[in-house]
């Protein structure tokens, strides 16, 4: 039966929701404004990277209908599954960690100078726990609403943006290009654990995961071009010196009846940084349980929200150090070998195994 | 494992608790049984026990002071009785034939053999016949105690539809859904709650519509049910929820028995409880507060308005005190400065932060509502001008809240009552949100927005979604949520609730 699975649509929702997260802080370029265009070619790269990635993990879901990643691999050899499951979880745990730091980061440096980071970790995280313990079904059906006040609320801020829109600001791929598609193409992968997550929820499924999958990646690339686009023309090279450039788009945007659209923008972070969190606890509780003994269950959650408040509260006061190693290319590579690389060793050494016993 | 521990215990306690059933079989001794049924309701004097004697044998008629219409009994029970010539050497059986075969002394007439037996049935209006030799007794069912009759329901007031609502008992609220669905689909299951109140309840469905899961599992928890007494429908509605603990509830009342009739015919089981005239309705969906009976009488476009002028009142009454205090403390730059300019001149000069303010005029609002709505309805209205001149107008006039705050509240007051039945979640969740925004501006308000919604969008009714069908999201449903279509379309396929996405019974 279809005992708290939830459907393709509302998983591919739940983690437009949760992508959207990285939208708000994406900037396209790095080095040189010439770099834009190119940038958002590597855009398009990358979606082609992460669809051939996508590929290992549907053929082991094929092989192993009903199990995920780190249950197939604790079923054929446990020691792997201990493995499997532990790096997942670690993956997690950083990526929600991450998530927090970032979020105060946002918080404490643009809407409320001044307050204290820790008010908002120690508030945000119990309540994503509080959340992720009512389930998976819960979630995705907030999820599946808050997208949809997403692509309003974005898609009006693109909107009033674009009369501000200037084609001069697009510059031509002059020189070699190449390194800068390349690092697009790298940027689109970095902090994308959603990748990874769908992939562990697969059997949470009803419905194509084929589907889901490729609707994922082509909704975040189409997401991220527009977004690019929009950054580029109306911003410039203006862009590159701001840490939030998106919120900046909002805030000089003027309207008649808000006087700023940053409040937006504001709830657009609370909303997809919930949904992140949110999701990242349901799915690091179940990598948990997978592997872990059932007297253990219990108290997976308590542990990990101690252990994410701990990491996030530590991360705040090397927030430089962070900001570096979360805009470096090597992200991308991590989050290539969490959705591609360990379903594809897993993979081969299940086919391996197979093809010994039938010897 | 330790919750079910506890379950288990409770449920042996409750089964404790309850007072020993004497199930004393009659014994065809007349005396004898007339001695024991008086001993075991205690010489109650509502208690009343007619002998008379038919061609040489002794009968007994019983029955509770003011439950039965004694001109009914008269005509129909003891007139046939006392006028009928059973000769002067009568055998008990002869009665009983009689009794059986060749009269019709009431519509309603059941053989009943214990004491048991006769105590409920007495209980509920009925008169029961006694005879000497005979170990059983017939009850007739000829009550005529007075109750209210059938009036315009207070709570759900409609403009077009019938002005019929449920009153009490149960018998004229089951023949009320009849007289809507000549059906013989339509089937009213009769059922006995609480160990001493013997409350009957009535579970009705549509044969051909209803799913037999649910219907199970509705009847499981109904049976499951430990408790003394039952005196509303407000007794037996926790154990039908999902979870007890949430805000709102999946499970629905109405007064009304057309609306009851349309929950039937989309697949729902809706319970009656005599002595309350609030038949629960189950599963209920989130979307289904926001309609009403008025918005098939009106025209699809008028009825979509008003849908749409709910669901925005449903999210003022929640969030607009939240938004100013939140705004107004915290973010300020977001209005327009005239506006900024008048609101930052009213409160000015008032003592308390703004998140003060909100709360001690949203309680003593509640305060006034309360005293309001249990006083006299003429001192009612006095409560109700004191609150509102003397205290509103004061309140301003003294400088001790900002006359936009009055604004607020007064607005918010007046949205919550436009959907009635979230009154009670609206209320508290209210309160909640203005402290949210009060302590941590737009992003406690939004947090507190995310926890509500995952929670609500957790309920699930009997395997129904509550959030069904805004999420899961069925397109085909929508013609009947946000709009309402046209009848052209809607009469195409009865909208059945197995049929919305995510539903699934066999949870």
């Amino acid at each position: 039966m279809t005992k708290g699975k939830i459907g393709s649509g509302q998983l591919l929702l739940l983690l437009f929701a949760s992508r959207c997260f990285n939208l708000l802080d994406y900037i396209p370029a790095f080095n040189q404004p010439e770099e834009y265009t190119a940038v958002l070619l590597g855009n398009l790269t990358g979606l082609v990277l992460q669809a051939l990635l996508l590929i290992p993990p549907l053929l082991l879901y094929r092989r192993f209908q009903g199990e995920n990643l780190i249950l197939a691999a604790g079923n054929r050899w446990r020691p792997l599954g201990w493995c499997f499951g532990l790096l997942y979880l670690a993956a997690i745990v950083s990526q929600l960690a991450g998530t927090l730091i970032g979020f105060e980061y946002f918080m404490t440096s643009t809407i409320y100078p001044g307050a204290s980071g820790a008010f908002f970790i120690l508030t945000m995280a119990p309540a994503c726990f509080w959340c992720g313990r009512n389930g998976l079904e819960g979630t995705a059906r907030a999820g599946a609403i808050v997208s949809v006040f997403l692509l309003l609320s974005l898609g009006t801020i693109f909107l009033i943006s674009l009369r501000s829109w200037d084609v001069r600001n697009l510059h031509p791929l002059l020189g070699d290009p190449l390194p800068a598609v390349w690092q697009g193409t790298l940027q689109s992968l970095s902090k994308f654990p959603e990748l990874y997550l769908l992939i562990l929820l697969y059997p949470q499924v009803r419905g194509s995961t084929v589907k889901c999958s490729y609707g994922l990646i082509a909704a975040a690339f189409l997401l991220f071009e527009a977004a690019g686009l929009l950054l580029t023309g109306v911003l410039g090279e203006y862009a590159m010196s701001q840490t939030f450039p998106y919120y900046t788009l909002a805030a000089v945007v003027d309207t008649e009846l808000i006087q700023r659209l940053d409040s937006l923008y504001m709830l657009n972070w609370v909303l997809s940084a919930f949904i992140r969190c949110t999701l990242l606890v349901i799915v690091g509780k179940e990598c948990a349980r997978d592997f872990l003994p059932a007297r253990a269950h219990p108290l997976v959650l308590p542990v990990l929200l101690a252990l994410s408040c701990l990491l996030a509260l530590l991360g705040c006061r090397f927030l430089e150090q962070l900001g570096e190693l979360s805009r470096s290319s090597s992200n991308g590579l991590i989050t290539a070998l969490f959705c591609g690389g360990l379903p594809l060793l897993l993979l081969l050494i299940t086919g391996r195994r197979k093809k010994a016993g039938a010897e | 494992m330790l919750a079910y521990l506890k379950g288990r215990l409770d449920a042996l306690r409750a089964r404790e608790q309850e007072p020993e059933q004497k199930n004393v079989p009659l014994t065809g001794q007349l005396l004898e049984d007339l001695i024991s049924l008086r001993s075991q309701y205690h010489n109650s004097s509502d208690f009343l026990c007619r002998e008379v004697e038919l061609g040489g044998v002794r009968v007994a008629l019983l029955m509770i002071e003011g439950m039965v219409n004694l001109q009914t009994f008269s005509e129909l029970l003891l007139e046939p009785l006392l006028n009928h010539d059973f000769g002067s050497a009568a055998r008990g059986e002869d009665i009983h034939r009689f009794v059986q075969e060749q009269s019709v002394l009431a519509a309603d007439m059941v053989e009943v053999y214990t004491c048991q037996e006769v105590f409920r049935f007495i209980m509920s209006g009925f008169v029961v016949l006694l005879i000497d030799g005979i170990p059983s007794g017939t009850a007739f069912g000829i009550q005529g105690f007075n109750f209210r009759s059938v009036s315009e329901p207070s709570g759900e007031v409609n403009e077009r539809g019938s002005r019929e609502g449920f009153t009490e008992p149960l018998r004229i609220n089951m023949s009320m859904v009849r007289r809507r669905l000549k059906s013989p689909a339509l089937r009213f299951e009769l059922m006995n709650l609480g160990s001493a109140s013997q409350t009957d309840i009535c579970l009705i469905y549509m044969t051909d519509k209803v799913d037999s899961r649910l219907l199970r599992e509705v009847r499981r928890k109904l049976r499951r049910i430990r408790t003394e007494v039952v005196l509303t429908s407000g007794y037996i509605q926790p154990f039908l929820e999902g979870r007890p603990w949430s805000m709102f509830s999946d499970v629905g009342t109405t007064e009304r028995p057309d609306t009851l009739a349309a929950k039937v015919m989309e697949g729902r089981i809706c319970i009656l409880v005599d002595g309350t005239p609030f038949a629960l309705i189950t599963p209920y969906l989130f979307s289904e507060n926001f309609q009403s009976l008025d918005d098939y009488a009106h025209r699809a476009y008028y009825a979509t308005f008003i849908r749409f002028i709910k669901y925005l009142s449903f999210t003022i009454a929640i969030l607009l005190p939240a938004l100013y205090v939140a705004v107004g403390t915290f973010h300020p730059e977001l209005l327009p400065h005239a506006l900024l300019f008048n609101i930052a001149a009213a409160e000015e000069v008032t003592p308390f932060p703004l998140m003060a303010e909100a709360l001690i005029i949203h309680l003593l609002y509640e305060i006034m509502r309360e005293a309001g709505l249990r006083l006299p309805r003429p001192i009612g209205h006095a409560v109700s001008i004191v609150g509102a001149l003397v205290i509103g107008d004061a309140a301003v006039t003294a400088g001790l809240i900002g006359s936009p705050m009055i604004l607020v509240v007064a607005m918010t007051a007046i949205a919550s009552f436009v959907v009635p039945s979230l009154y009670e979640p609206v209320a508290v969740l209210r309160l909640v949100f203005i402290l949210a925004g009060g302590l941590a501006g737009l992003y406690g308000v939004a947090l507190a927005c995310m926890l509500v919604l995952v929670n609500v969008s957790s309920l699930n009714s009997f395997g129904a979604p509550y959030m069904a069908p805004i999420s899961p999201f069925s397109l085909s449903a929508m013609r009947d949520t946000f709009i309402r279509a046209s009848f052209t379309r809607l009469q195409k396929r009865t909208a059945r609730l197995q049929d919305l996405k995510g539903v699934d019974m066999d949870r």
